[in-house]
């Protein structure tokens, strides 16, 4: 009776089982793959639970009941006569056909259940598993996990110090290296700039400033230097890392080097140190002449503006003020320091200050002048910058002498005497229109034909040099002109007096001829020829040259202009001759000036009495030694080049000796590269590497070579010895060659 | 037989006789102790026969013989494929030899009688190898490269290096660049041209030491095409001593004192304050220097810069000491020419001078800025040496007088170019003019050679000038070379060596080790173009030349041993037979 039902469940059981198993199957399968890919025991654990859940919500091993065992076994045991179903109900509620069948079920089905299987696909799930524990293994085996990875990026600090070990030898520890590092810069107090941190070591500031290192190293290291230019600077070993600090004067290349506890070197690149000079400030002075002038009885002030700049702060900005009184030898100067009306900031950068001077409050007279310029200085420490601008000029006309202003740079009234004749008639001139409204009539014109004929004197006279015939016999002014005259001759005072007149010149300031005759020969004996005024012939009457002569022609040509308009009393017509021919004297009288060059030359000392006496027992000679070659310059780096050679031919070792002259080339060459740092650091540093590394390419030194060798200047030229070999037939010809000479 | 016979065993001659002689002997004897007598004359003779062949079999006589013409092919480097096929065809089966340098083409029993070289030619030095045949040289060589080159090895420091040459075919668009050390760029020159394009390259040597520079060629996108060494041997610059004497304080002598010194050069400078009063400066030197002419004070001297007026002055016993030190230990004097001098020289001087217009000059190839001058100019002559001078136009010269030289310039107020800014050009004349006037260094030896590099394992020819009497050489590997000694000028030597090392090597004279002679040896993959052309050339010159000989040659061929065996065998079987019939 309950055999049959024990037999539905003993299938069930059996059907529950295997689905269990298959369930456990998919999730054991899948853990292992993910193990696999992760090799983490988590996931594989997640992995488990999470696939087995799903797994069984597919799958439902607890479905099976007995109801659908019997069921089944209906439906696919022939023998069970569709009539398991019995077996679940109550043996009392049978019928007893019911019960017959049933006995008659249970013992067919007892064994022929064993021919039938619980619907399952376990061995499906085993196969699955199976191939996914493969899987997995390959995986694992070619690391495919690695694609699946997000590659872990470390940002690379391009600041970072990094070390070269100096000798390459593979070292069998880690070589320290930094984790920390800094550079603190403290500008000096007055420039009022913060303090600067940066971990880039390349390093860019103003002169005076100090600079600190900080460097912290993720193991212990015996000692940490800092190389530049030559000299070696330890650094200090603090609680926090290694310190170290200077101030800086001047550019330069540093870097770092370091002995770790195992007695290896190791050494950094090179860093550039950049030191920006602090700039004197910059002055400037605007809204006023440079030189200005007032009458007496004008209200004498002068306004001007000055704008000052500096770079870093002004510290002071003031005038300095001359006065000069009287003239020739009993000038006196009077200083003064005065300051600006309006005040500015101590520390700014720029500033724009007014000021007002009044002439009569510096107790000037007519005829003193005042020079004065302004001055700054800025804040920099120890030494402030001073600077200054230009000088500007007032003077207080003089009313006993006409002193007209000179315009120009200065102030010291510097025409020539030879040019007053002309430009003096140009002054009349303007003097006359100036005063035009306060003349009357008839003085103006009057006034104005006076200073035609005076026009007309002039260009006689210079007629007179051209050749050209006088108009009459030129009298009045050259005679008292021919007085002083012979105060200027030196040759020709014995020459005869109409020699005298034409000889002094007031538009002309030189030796006695003008201009020197190009085709004078020695055959000309006679020095009078060139003044021995000719009128009848008009061809040897020249003293000039052609182009000369055409000069004097155009000038002669506006003298005749200008006097006819002042002639016809229209002064202000004339004037613009009157410049021209002007400027064509000027041209003529510069054409002939010869100029020489101010020499330093001192000449040997000679008793200055003696000299003139005559006597020469005083007059010692003397000797005089001195050492004037230049020592050659880049000596080091020319050996350096030679010697790579010799390295890059024939391949010798990098001894002691070379490592130094490397050195000293290296010196040598970061004097040339602060110039230019941009050219040189890349041999500088490959130099460096070949004092310190020891495996070394051709390449490199070929580099290295290259780099020095665009580094060196051109040469200056230089005599130098030839080289030639006598042996005796050279010399026997060199007899030939005599005799026959 | 034609001609004579020989024997190629002439040496065994009289043992096989003796032993012929025996053997006769013997068969006689034999012959008599028997007792037939029938035909006994005749198997003597026969017997002598057999000997006589047997004889002649060990003497072996053989007789000349012509020698077949053959004609062969050589093949040397870059042979055209066109020639060679149709050479073939014209001879179809004609031999061909490969050519390798330094290596015999063939031996003696196979020479051919005339011969077609192709390709680039057989090197100079193995032209010996076909002498006495008939040659044709049928290459013409396609090359494209430098084909000449020119420069001068050896500099001093700071001097200009000028190489010159001359590049064939130039592929259009590429560079000659000269490469200095360090593969550094010093020159270059654009291949524009279309045959022949001369070229000039220069540089300035700034180290002194042996150095490889290169002439690459590079195409317009900076490959290098090929690459051939430069070598250069610089040395340091010699110091000199100079004397200025002055009658009065100049400003020319006063910059020029002060340039030189710079430099380093030892001067003394004497100018006169007043009567009997001097002034005395020592530059660089110590005051042990003095200045009084006497020809052993100025034999510490390379150079006298003198005044025309101080020089006028000399008399006596002074002015032939100068002279003296001129002409016998080789000073170099410069005269700071007056105009007083320009009109009328001093006659032991031997310049002339005529007068011209012109104030300034400015040179060819020089900055443009006009270097002042007196008004004359030289008066060539044949022993004048022209400085400066331009076009025909002589502005600074010197002449030889015995071993040392005179010099003067028309430049006149050079001291205005350096206060000016113009140093450059100042510089320049005055190296110029020192350069060539002072004294020059002599030397005992003085090497040349035909190219400056060598090859390895190619001969490589020296002269040696030198007043050592009887001189030995060495080489860098302390091995003595020989020298082969010129017949009409006794101090005139040849030195031929194969170099096997690459890189520098160098002679040296065991008498006077001070001058090595260094040169550089490189392989033959090097300045190919130069090479092929050179060798090219060569081979047309030598081997089209030679006449057509009607010389045949002949060999000696032994006569067939099977007649003789022959003629003994037969004879021995009728001795053997004879008895039996």
């Amino acid at each position: 009776m309950g055999m049959g039902k024990h037999i539905l469940t003993k299938f069930m059981n059996r059907w529950k089982l295997f689905l269990g198993l298959e369930t456990i199957c998919y999730a054991f399968g899948a853990a292992i793959f993910i193990y696999f890919l992760s090799l983490n025991l988590m996931y594989a654990l997640i992995a488990f639970l999470g696939i087995s859940i799903v797994s069984a919500f597919l799958i439902k091993p607890w479905q099976p009941n007995l109801h659908r065992t019997s069921q089944y076994i209906d439906h696919h045991l022939q023998s069970a006569e569709y009539s398991t179903s019995l077996f679940l109900k109550p043996y009392d509620r049978l019928s007893d056909l019911a019960k017959l069948q049933q006995n008659k079920i249970a013992n067919n089905i007892k064994d022929e259940l064993k021919r039938i299987q619980p619907p399952h696909n376990f061995y499906r799930s085993l196969f699955i598993t199976i191939g996914f524990m493969a899987l997995g293994f390959i995986a694992y085996f070619f690391n495919w996990s690695q694609y699946f990875e997000t590659p872990n990026m470390t940002p690379v600090n391009q600041d970072i110090v990094t070390f070269q070990p100096l000798d390459s030898l593979d070292s069998k520890s880690v070589s320290p290296y930094i984790v920390e590092q800094s550079v603190t810069i403290n500008y000096p107090n007055y420039t009022g700039l913060k303090t600067r941190h940066s971990s880039t070591m390349d390093i860019n500031a103003v002169e005076g400033s100090r600079v600190s290192w900080h460097l912290k190293f993720n193991s212990d290291v015996k000692e940490v230097m800092m190389e530049s230019m030559g000299n070696v600077y330890p650094l200090k070993l603090l609680k926090d890392g290694y310190f170290g600090s200077t101030v800086l004067q001047s550019s330069g290349f540093y870097n770092f080097k370091f002995n770790d506890t195992l007695g290896q070197s190791y050494s950094s690149i090179y860093y550039a140190i950049e030191v920006v000079k602090d700039d004197a400030p910059e002055v400037e002075i605007s809204e006023i002449d440079q030189f200005t002038s007032f009458d007496f009885d004008e209200t004498k002030t002068i306004n001007f503006r000055s704008e000052i700049t500096d770079d870093y702060g002004i510290d002071q900005a003031y005038i300095i003020a001359t006065v000069s009184k009287g003239s020739g030898e009993s000038v006196k100067f009077r200083e003064e320091k005065i300051d600006f009306d309006t005040t500015f900031p101590k520390g700014n950068t720029t500033a724009i200050l007014m000021k007002q001077i009044d002439l009569d409050h510096m107790q000037m007279e007519p005829g003193d002048e005042l020079y004065f310029y302004v001055e700054a200085t800025d804040l920099k420490q120890p030494k402030p910058n001073k600077a200054r601008s230009e000088t500007y000029f007032a003077a207080i006309k003089d009313t006993i002498s006409y002193v007209f202003g000179v315009e120009g740079t200065l102030g010291v009234d510097r025409m020539p005497d030879y040019f007053r004749s002309q430009r003096q008639l140009i002054i009349d001139t303007e003097k006359l229109l100036a005063e035009k409204a306060d003349l009357e009539d008839a003085e103006f014109k009057f006034k104005s034909n006076e200073l035609g004929y005076d026009q007309k004197a002039l260009r006689l006279k210079y007629a007179e040099f051209m050749g050209e015939e006088t108009e009459e016999g030129l009298v009045i002014e050259e005679d008292i002109e021919a007085l002083e005259a012979d105060d200027h001759d030196e040759e020709n005072l014995e020459e005869t007096d109409p020699l005298a007149e034409y000889t002094h010149d007031h538009d002309g300031d030189n030796e006695h001829n003008l201009v020197e005759d190009p085709n004078l020969t020695e055959d000309s004996k006679n020095p009078l020829q060139e003044f021995i005024h000719d009128h009848e012939d008009p061809e040897s009457a020249t003293l000039f040259e052609e182009s000369l002569k055409t000069k004097l022609l155009k000038a002669l040509n506006e003298m005749w202009d200008a006097e006819l308009y002042l002639r016809l009393y229209k002064p202000e017509q004339s004037l613009p001759y009157q410049y021209r021919a002007l400027k064509h004297i000027q041209d003529i009288k510069n054409s002939a000036r010869i100029y020489v060059h101010r020499i330093g030359f001192d000449p040997p000392p000679i008793k200055e009495d003696k000299r003139l006496t005559g006597k020469i027992e005083d007059v010692k000679g003397y000797r005089k030694n001195a050492d004037l070659a230049e020592k050659e310059s880049n000596l080091y780096i020319r050996q350096s080049i030679a010697r790579l050679e010799q390295f890059i031919i024939e391949g010798l070792e990098l001894n002691d000796k070379d490592k130094k002259l490397f050195e000293f080339a290296g010196n040598e060459l970061a004097v040339i590269a602060i110039e230019n740092p941009g050219r040189h650091l890349k041999t500088l540093q490959q130099l460096k590497s070949l004092t310190t590394v020891i495996e070394i390419s051709l390449e490199l030194l070929g580099d290295v070579q290259n780099g020095l060798h665009q580094a060196l200047p051109e040469n200056k030229p230089s005599p130098h010895q030839s080289e030639v070999l006598l042996d005796e037939l050279n010399q026997l010809l060199l007899k030939e060659l005599e005799n026959y000479d | 037989m034609i001609n004579e016979l020989t024997y190629l065993n002439a040496k065994w001659f009289w043992p096989i006789v003796i032993i012929a002689l025996l053997l006769m002997v013997l068969f006689i004897w034999k012959d008599y102790s028997s007792t037939r007598k029938k035909n006994r004359v005749l198997k003597i003779i026969v017997a002598f026969l057999a000997v006589l062949s047997l004889s002649l079999m060990a003497l072996k006589p053989a007789t000349q013989v012509k020698i077949p013409a053959s004609t062969a092919i050589i093949l040397t480097d870059n042979v055209d494929a066109e020639k060679l096929d149709s050479l073939r065809s014209v001879y179809p089966n004609i031999k061909t030899i490969t050519y390798d340098r330094n290596t015999p083409l063939f031996s003696q029993d196979d020479r051919p009688t005339s011969v077609y070289i192709l390709g680039d030619g057989i090197s100079s030095f193995d032209l010996w190898q076909v002498e006495g045949l008939v040659t044709n040289y049928l290459g013409e060589g396609d090359i494209s490269g430098i084909i000449a080159l020119n420069y001068s090895q050896k500099n001093i420091k700071g001097n200009h290096s000028e190489i010159s040459g001359v590049y064939h075919n130039p592929p259009s668009g590429n560079y000659l660049v000269l490469e200095g050390p360090g593969g550094i760029g010093l020159d270059s020159v654009l291949l524009d041209q279309k045959d022949d394009q001369e070229f000039k390259l220069s540089t300035q040597h700034k180290a002194v030491g042996k150095f490889l520079y290169a002439l690459a060629e590079k195409d317009s996108l900076g490959n290098i095409r090929t690459k051939d060494p430069l070598p250069f041997d610089i040395k340091d610059r010699d110091l000199l001593h100079i004397l200025m004497i002055n009658r009065f304080p100049m400003f020319e002598t006063k910059y020029l004192k002060n340039y030189l010194a710079e430099l380093g050069h030892h001067l003394v400078v004497r100018s006169q304050l007043t009567k009997g009063k001097y002034k005395y400066e020592y530059l660089n030197s110590n005051s042990s220097y003095t200045t009084r002419f006497s020809q052993k004070n100025l034999e510490g001297y390379d150079l006298l810069i003198i005044d025309a007026a101080s020089l006028r002055s000399l008399m006596g016993d002074q002015l032939n000491a100068l002279k003296a030190a001129i002409n016998q230990d080789g000073l170099g004097v410069y005269i700071q020419a007056d105009d007083r001098f320009f009109r009328s020289p001093i006659s032991w001087s031997g310049f002339a001078f005529k007068s011209e217009t012109s104030k300034a000059i400015r040179f060819t190839n020089w900055p443009r800025i006009p270097i002042l001058k007196q008004r004359f100019q030289f008066k060539d002559n044949l022993l004048l040496e022209p400085m400066h001078q331009k076009d025909s136009t002589i502005y600074s010269a010197y002449r030889l007088s015995g071993k040392g030289k005179i010099g003067s310039s028309v430049l006149s107020n050079t001291y205005q170019l350096l206060l000016n800014g113009h140093t450059e050009v100042y510089q320049r004349i005055w190296t110029d003019i020192v350069s060539e006037i002072s004294k020059s260094k002599e030397q005992f030896t003085k090497w040349s050679s035909e190219n400056s590099i060598a090859y390895k394992d190619e001969p490589f020819t020296i002269t040696l000038h030198t007043n050592i009497k009887t001189p030995t050489l060495r080489s860098s590997q302390n091995l003595q070379l020989p020298l082969k000694g010129n017949i009409d000028l006794p101090r005139l030597w040849n030195v031929k060596t194969y170099p096997k090392y690459l890189g520098w090597q160098s002679f040296v004279l065991e008498q006077d080790s001070s001058e090595a002679f260094n040169y550089f040896v490189t392989d033959s993959t090097k300045w190919q173009a130069m090479r092929r052309y050179n060798t090219i050339l060569v081979n047309k010159r030598t081997l089209n030349d030679q006449i057509r000989s009607n010389d045949q040659n002949f060999k000696l061929q032994p006569i067939n041993r099977i007649w003789f065996y022959s003629v003994f065998l037969l004879s021995v079987a009728y001795l053997w037979l004879e008895p039996k019939l």
